[in-house]
């Protein structure tokens, strides 16, 4: 994709100051391209120190390739990107420690998750993986909040999660699998079983 | 020069289970304490998860009523109600009630929400009606862990159900103990409190009631750091005892001791060698040690306090 056609993000001008107007072309794995203020590109500290080291001009940024980042896709790096420009210049949050942690979620950032499941724990791990905090936070708060007012039944529908019985009866078919016998064995230890053997042997 | 950042490669559709456990911690820890409680039972996995998250709560409560138990966590409240009593279960020679008992599923509940957390204020409340039976048979089960409290607040009508919430507390944790007992009791044989570590280890200790302590059990407090306690009456070969127990104590601070009078003021700072200050309270010399007891005396009134400095 070209640079004329990028996406564009909203970006507040007024709030950038002077010194730091500089946009850095980053590139999904769906070769989908994002231009990004430097600004904005400080709540990512995975990304800072990226283009810290790389010590781009702004002649760079424009001549040189788009900095690819392998295995995100545009759908999330977009989510991801209008988060960090949304929230650019605020100071990025120091883990206390405590449990439970209190997160706020603000307006924007609601609006910004109100997406499905799937898409929702792709900006989780992409939030983890660009070590953006206070977006880690509050994604991860939004699915903490789904468990609301749930019974367990209700959550594992929810998170798609097998429950212990169903995790194990998967885990003796993929044993099974790999040795057939096995399930022979059991049945035939079974039925000495009923037939009241004592031992197996 | 192409830059790229290499991420693991993932499937299209993720899900819970995709994702890291360092990230399904993230999202454990951000549980409020009743949706801790429900996600411990999803699945194993999530149990030993969130066992390695270790809450802090500001306050836990337990408020026992003869026919309800209320149990709050941080502002969220769970009510328990009584069920059906006399129906029982039979395990090998014992009967036991059945699960459903709200006694039961309240300890269960707290349990669950606040399994290896730990606890700022633990405050727990028997009703006035409350027996002695129903008030104790809440903590009369065995807990299989301790809880981390700092702060513990008992009030109950009565004595008897007071020993057993102490030992489901980590005596190491805890330092302040306040025992509110706001009916006349007239005695004590139950109270036997002395004999938990929970109790005698804790750095301060205030125990208000309609009735007192006989005086005879003033020695059994040393190891506080600091205590306020009521007490009948105060016999002179008493506060000796107390105060050679203060003299050994590794930690004594401070003591107030409330009373309806002192028989004889004169017998007690003569039984003590206190001297007397210009500013009319007595102290005691430490022997080998720079520190003195400072002694307040007044009529229904005693406050020791060691201090470093004689001034």
């Amino acid at each position: 994709m070209s640079v004329e056609n990028a996406p564009v993000v909203d970006v507040d001008e007024a709030a950038i100051p002077v010194e730091k107007k500089m946009y850095y072309r980053f590139e999904s794995n769906d070769k989908k391209e994002f231009r990004v203020s430097e600004l904005a590109i400080q709540q990512s500290e995975t990304l800072n120190r990226l283009v810290e080291a790389m010590g781009y001009t702004s002649e760079d940024v424009e001549n040189k390739p788009a900095i690819a980042i392998e295995n995100i896709d545009g759908k999330t790096l977009k989510l991801v990107f209008q988060w960090c420009e949304h929230h650019k210049g605020e100071a990025i949050p120091v883990d206390d420690g405590s449990v439970p942690k209190i997160v706020e979620i603000p307006e924007f950032d609601a609006k910004l998750m109100d997406i499905d499941n799937g898409l929702l724990f792709k900006l989780i791990w992409a939030a983890d993986y660009l070590n953006i905090v206070q977006l880690l936070n509050v994604s991860c708060k939004k699915v903490a909040n789904m468990a609301q007012g749930k019974t367990p039944a209700q959550l594992r529908r929810v998170y798609l999660l097998p429950s212990d019985e169903e995790d194990e009866a998967a885990k003796r078919a993929a044993q099974e699998a790999q040795d057939p016998r096995a399930r022979e064995v059991e049945e035939e230890f079974e039925e000495r079983k009923r037939q009241g053997g004592n031992s197996f042997f | 020069m192409q830059q790229s950042i290499q991420l693991q490669k993932k499937k299209s559709a993720l899900t819970l289970e995709d994702l890291p456990k360092e990230m399904v911690v993230e999202i454990l820890k951000k549980l409020t304490p009743a949706n801790r409680a429900v996600t411990r039972n999803v699945s194993k996995q999530f149990r030993v998860l969130l066992e390695s998250t270790k809450p802090s709560l500001k306050y836990v409560g337990f408020k026992i009523e003869t026919d309800s138990i209320t149990l709050t966590i941080d502002g969220e409240s769970i009510k328990f109600a009584k069920t059906k009593t006399g129906t029982f279960i039979s395990f090998g020679q014992y009967q036991i009630e059945r699960a459903e008992n709200f006694e039961i599923l309240a300890s269960r509940k707290l349990l669950e929400v606040a399994n290896h957390a730990k606890i700022d204020d633990f405050y727990i409340e028997f009703g006035k009606d409350s027996t002695g039976f129903d008030s104790t048979r809440l903590f009369a089960y065995d807990c299989p862990i301790l809880f981390d409290v700092k702060n513990l607040t008992i009030k109950s009508p009565r004595n008897c159900a007071l020993c057993f919430p102490l030992t489901w507390m980590n005596s190491e944790t805890l330092e302040k103990i306040e025992i509110k007992i706001p009916n006349r009791v007239a005695f004590f044989e139950n109270f036997d409190i002395f004999q938990y570590d929970q109790f005698t280890n804790a750095k301060s200790i205030n125990l208000k009631r309609m009735g007192a302590f006989y005086s005879f059990e003033l020695p059994k407090f040393y190891k506080s750091e600091q205590f306020e306690i009521k007490i009948a009456e105060i016999y002179t070969e008493d506060i000796l005892a107390l105060h050679n127990a203060i003299l050994l104590s590794p930690r004594f601070k401070k003591c107030i001791l409330h009373m309806r009078h002192v028989y004889s003021l004169d017998e007690v700072i003569d039984t003590l060698r206190l001297r007397p200050r210009q500013d009319g309270n007595y102290f005691f010399q430490i022997p080998d040690s720079g520190d003195i007891l400072e002694y307040t005396v007044v009529p229904d009134y005693i406050k020791i306090e060691r201090k470093t400095n004689l001034q």
